[in-house]
């Protein structure tokens, strides 16, 4: 199976060490290493932890990567991934995953949630968000839009709105603060946290 | 002790690696500040309408924070300091108490050592570079004479004009050096922390600071934290930003359009485009260009000193 991902000349450029040819492999992979991690460890930090720890070790495995077999790495990699989340649970005492699963199990398939239970998820949110943003003054409904939902940067949000990025750090801690204060958002907060520690039981 | 706000702080911005390796070490052991962890990420990716997809600045997370753990770097950006005014806005009590002592100790100092002479300095005037080295250089309407040594102040709103045959290197009191190629306007902003490029080409080496350093051109603006680079403005109205080292982020000032620069890159910003995509760019033809303009420098004033020199055999 050909992999699409990153191509050929990246991967070649991360074998020699490249830097920027990494962060290009991390990036085209974090989602499919996240979704391994997530079987084995129930919390973002902890994830995140692992992720770390998978991807320094990949860093460092990286001259074992077959040239000739660039259009396996995909499969070398979740390998890679797989093995490396077994040492650490290990590592932690822990002999088997989350799930009460067997951590030696095929990872390649994770179940998703029902779409009915997104769709429900997605609307809750939806509306806890604009009801939300309904309570914001203009400019900072403005900002809110810009930064949270279309993903602008704060150079691009700076020039847009003619501030600072200082103005811009100080409006998203303001923005974050309230959302923290804000009985909608803290429910879907808590209902995600306690559906995942459910997921793992 | 916990420590939501540097959490809350490092998954918003993130932090200086030192200071995110330390918040890491104590969130590991700390049940409840890793519960408060979860629950802002949780809460971040609510607010970006999706509470089971990462964000941006997650995946961002993950890249500087593996690069920095294999001793790799994307850009400057990476191992920079914490910066002041971030300190400012995410623990506003500590740096305001350490700020109000400072602004009581200078004040005293001031008091104490205020003399006529501070009294005939220009008012709202601020120093902000100084001329170390120039040849054919007009400050604000003002021929300069030539020289190799530090003689002239720039102040804010200053406007520096570099002839055909000439060539000017002005050092920053912030903080670097700006060299200023022959057939080239430019000018300071207020603050001196921007340089209005008005035409021609200037070659910045800026030194690590907290503040970012903006070049302005009509049509973009290039900033930096701590950089070597040259940005170009042609009489056609293209501009070039060419990054020897560091890294620089370009914007396109008339619709927002932002690239990042990485060393030995270069983009270009044409009257109908956007910052084109970085390409790879060879540093030696802007610092041989800068050598030259040198070398014809010192062979000026070497002239002169033949030429005085003879008047006294």
């Amino acid at each position: 199976m050909k992999e699409h991902f990153v191509d050929r000349a990246t991967l070649e450029e991360f074998r020699r060490g490249d830097g920027s040819a990494f962060a290009e492999v991390i990036r085209a992979y974090t989602p499919s290493i996240r979704f391994q991690v997530m079987r084995y460890w129930q919390g973002v930090f902890q994830c995140e932890e692992a992720m770390q720890e998978i991807w320094v070790h990949t860093y460092q495995q990286r001259e074992a990567l077959d040239p000739s077999r660039f259009g396996e790495f995909g499969a070398w990699l979740a390998t890679l991934a797989r093995n490396r989340c077994i040492d650490l649970l290990r590592k932690q005492g822990r002999t088997i995953g989350p799930n009460t699963k067997d951590p030696t199990e095929t990872i390649d398939r994770v179940e998703e949630p029902p779409d009915q239970e997104n769709a429900v998820a997605a609307s809750e949110i939806r509306a806890a968000l604009d009801s939300f943003k309904a309570k914001l003054k203009p400019h900072w409904r403005t900002f809110f839009v810009l930064h949270f939902e279309q993903g602008l940067g704060y150079a691009e949000i700076a020039a847009r709105l003619s501030i600072g990025r200082t103005r811009c750090k100080y409006m998203k801690r303001v923005l974050l603060a309230r959302a923290k204060r804000n009985a909608d958002l803290r429910a879907i907060v808590g209902r995600s946290l306690d559906s995942e520690v459910d997921n793992a039981r | 002790m916990h420590v939501e706000n540097r959490i809350d702080r490092y998954l918003a911005e993130g932090l200086p690696p030192v200071s995110a390796a330390k918040l890491k070490d104590h969130v590991r052991e700390c049940d409840a500040c890793r519960a408060h962890y979860d629950r802002q990420v949780a809460l971040l990716r609510v607010l970006h309408g999706d509470v089971d997809k990462p964000t941006r600045v997650e995946d961002d997370r993950i890249v500087h924070l593996v690069l920095h753990g294999v001793r790799l770097s994307l850009s400057e950006e990476d191992t920079r300091e914490s910066n002041r005014i971030d300190r400012l806005v995410w623990a506003p009590v500590p740096v305001l108490a350490v700020a109000a002592v400072m602004l009581l100790v200078l004040a005293f100092g001031f008091w104490q050592l205020a003399s006529p002479a501070d009294e005939l300095a220009p008012a709202g005037t601020v120093k902000i570079a100084q001329i170390v080295k120039g040849r054919g250089v007009v400050v604000n309407g003002v021929r300069l004479k030539p020289s190799m040594k530090a003689e002239t102040d720039i102040y804010a709103n200053t406007r520096v004009e570099v002839g055909k045959n000439g060539i000017a290197e002005i050092k920053l009191i912030a903080g670097g050096t700006v060299r200023i190629y022959p057939k080239t306007s430019i000018s300071f902003a207020p603050d001196g922390e921007r340089l209005d490029l008005e035409i021609g080409r200037v070659w910045c080496l800026i030194d690590k600071r907290n503040t970012p350093f903006l070049v302005r051109t009509d049509t973009i603006e290039a900033w930096v934290i701590g950089t070597s680079f040259v940005v170009e403005r042609e009489e056609t109205g293209e501009t070039e930003v060419r990054v020897m080292k560091g890294t620089v982020a370009v914007n396109d000032r008339r619709k927002p359009a932002l690239v990042l620069v990485n060393d030995r890159q270069k983009t270009k910003v044409t009257k109908d485009a956007p910052p084109s995509r970085p390409v790879a760019y060879t540093p030696r033809r802007d610092k041989s260009a800068w050598d030259h303009f040198v070398e014809v420098l010192l062979q000026f004033f070497r002239q002169i000193g033949r030429a005085v020199e003879g008047l006294f055999e």
